[in-house]
């Protein structure tokens, strides 16, 4: 097998005038976890379903695993999953159903003992006799994923796959997937509002705007295009200076009643500590920001519709 | 399988199977039997109903049959799971045909039970005719339902209704009563296209005179593979301009 799992070339789709996914190339490495990123719009969901051959390509190559997807699709299809926050499961049948019908379709070996396994895996036990209809988001959030392991998959693609889980279900829901990817080599395109849960397990970043390829690296090396680091300090006395300090030096700052939060580039820190001891500014609490993924999103948002 | 799961816990679905049907058999077998009473007509009246209706059953939810899948996948977001599985788009369709064939021959049982409970009607009177008849019924829903298939991937749900609805614009030109001739004009025309006219037009020549003509048998069956033929590939050319426009997934 091949160590490219996806690789994408001049990959375009339009549809009449609007061109939702511009002539994009990337590849995905065997075992590694790619972030889709994005602000709404961006082409993240086209280019998903086009590599799942949902919709067709207006132009360009997609090749998974070696194998052209226009021409072995169903091939390909079998050793890949899918899951979606925004797909539901048919909601007459139980836990046990869904999943059983999805490694029939999958072909799967020995089906009914995959399903329990699978069941174990996800912690679904309490609830595999109940109906969709019966279950939370945050369970069916679950199913939902526990139906993209069955068929043991070589290559996972992940629409916002925590999206309607709390903090603890989503950790629990990571824990899985990186096991999962780590037992199986599988690799996984992921896309996700949550900038905190792509920063701790993606690898690279690949972040689309209007339909073309805006940047891609490591989620640290996204974040430190960014230079400004944000300092918050409880002030306890000069408030004033605090502030004739940031405007003389063109830095933002923002006082409210408990915290003062200044903007500078990372490099100007020490000269901003300084200043605060000549100036004699007195703080109780300091804390130094360095910019995240998040500040590079919104940045390069704000940029963007600038 | 997944249909048959659905189709236990589903009402709406075991009322579009059974209920209607059989409220259409007491229906029109009571008033057949209330024309046969006051002397009106010929005596054969109420086989002819019971029969024209069972047979119509046949038509009606073998295309039904073949609709509800896709919407009940639409309806229940599943379409881009399902689309996502190794699944062919002609594996999906042998699915709905077997799970389809199941279900009808249920719902025929059932209803030959009532109409020989409440009106002593034998099924088994059009003997040997009964098998390609029968075959030739269900071709007929598959080809519609082949049709409206590739409409819903067109036009999505605006156009939903057709499961239901559609299957009613052949309904008046099948003769499934009364015969073709006493249709007007241009309607003999539109019923002469209609492989269903022909078998109605066998199950009464049955009923009155005891003989069918094989010659009506092998139109209706050149008529209804013509159909199936040309309504695969339509819909099958739909589902390839749904993957192009995303039209499957706006469905989903």
């Amino acid at each position: 097998m091949s160590d490219t799992v996806i690789e994408v070339k001049n990959l375009t789709k339009k549809f009449g005038s609007f061109t939702a996914v511009d002539d994009i190339s990337f590849s995905v490495e065997e075992g590694e976890i790619i972030g889709l990123l994005g602000p709404n719009g961006a082409g993240k969901t086209t280019t998903i379903q086009m590599l799942l051959g949902l919709i067709t390509p207006s132009f360009g190559d997609i090749k998974i695993m070696g194998k052209d997807l226009k021409a072995q699709k169903e091939e390909i299809l079998g050793l890949t999953n899918f899951s979606s926050s925004y797909t539901h499961l048919p909601w007459r049948l139980t836990v046990w159903e869904n999943l059983y019908v999805v490694a029939l379709l999958y072909s799967v070996e020995s089906p009914k003992d995959q399903v329990a396994r699978v069941i174990k895996i996800m912690g679904l036990s309490e609830v595999k006799n109940k109906t969709i209809n019966e279950l939370s988001s945050g369970w069916i959030t679950k199913v939902n994923l526990a139906r993209t392991f069955l068929n043991m998959p070589k290559l996972m693609l992940l629409d916002e796959p925590t999206a309607s889980l709390d903090p603890e279900g989503a950790m629990e829901v990571r824990r899985e997937i990186l096991k999962f990817k780590k037992e199986n080599g599988a690799s996984i395109l992921w896309t996700s509002h949550n900038m905190a849960e792509v920063e701790e397990i993606c690898d690279r970043v690949i972040f689309l705007n209007k339909g073309k390829i805006f940047a891609v690296d490591t989620p640290y090396g996204l974040a430190n295009t960014i230079k400004t680091c944000r300092i918050s300090l409880m002030i306890e006395d000069g408030r004033e200076r605090l502030k004739s300090i940031a405007e003389k030096n063109n830095w933002k700052v923002l006082i409210t009643e408990r915290f003062s939060t200044v903007e500078l580039d990372e490099e100007k820190i020490p000269l901003f500590l300084n200043s605060l001891t000549e100036t004699g500014i007195k703080y109780s609490q300091i804390s130094i920001d360095k910019p995240t993924l998040e500040d590079f999103f919104i940045t390069t948002a704000k940029q963007i519709n600038e | 399988m997944r249909h048959i799961y659905e189709w236990r816990r589903n009402l709406d679905r075991v009322v579009d199977s059974f209920w209607w049907a059989t409220i259409d058999i007491v229906f029109w077998g009571l008033t057949a039997n209330y024309l046969k009473q006051t002397g009106t007509t010929n005596p054969q009246i109420v086989y002819l109903f019971i029969g024209g209706i069972l047979l119509w059953v046949i038509v009606q939810n073998s295309q039904r049959d073949i609709n509800m899948p896709l919407l009940n996948d639409a309806w229940n977001r599943n379409l881009i799971n399902l689309f996502t599985t190794p699944i062919r788009l002609r594996e999906f369709i042998l699915g709905t045909i077997i799970l389809g064939l199941f279900k009808l021959t249920l719902t025929v049982i059932f209803l030959a039970v009532i109409a020989y409970l409440l009106y002593q009607f034998n099924i088994f009177i059009f003997g040997f005719y009964l098998i390609p008849a029968v075959i030739n019924l269900i071709l007929v829903g598959w080809w519609i339902g082949f049709l409206i298939n590739g409409l819903i991937l067109r036009f999505g749900y605006r156009i939903e209704s057709f499961a239901w609805a559609f299957i009613f614009v052949i309904y008046p030109f099948s003769a499934v009563i009364y015969p073709v001739s006493a249709l007007p004009g241009w309607a003999r025309f539109i019923s002469a296209f209609l492989p269903t006219s022909y078998i109605f037009e066998n199950m009464r020549s049955i009923l009155f005179t005891g003989t069918f003509s094989i010659q009506y048998i092998l139109i209706s069956l050149s008529l209804n593979l013509i159909y199936i033929v040309l309504s695969l590939l339509f819909m099958n050319r739909m589902f390839t301009e749904a993957l192009k426009n995303a039209k499957l997934v706006k469905l989903n």
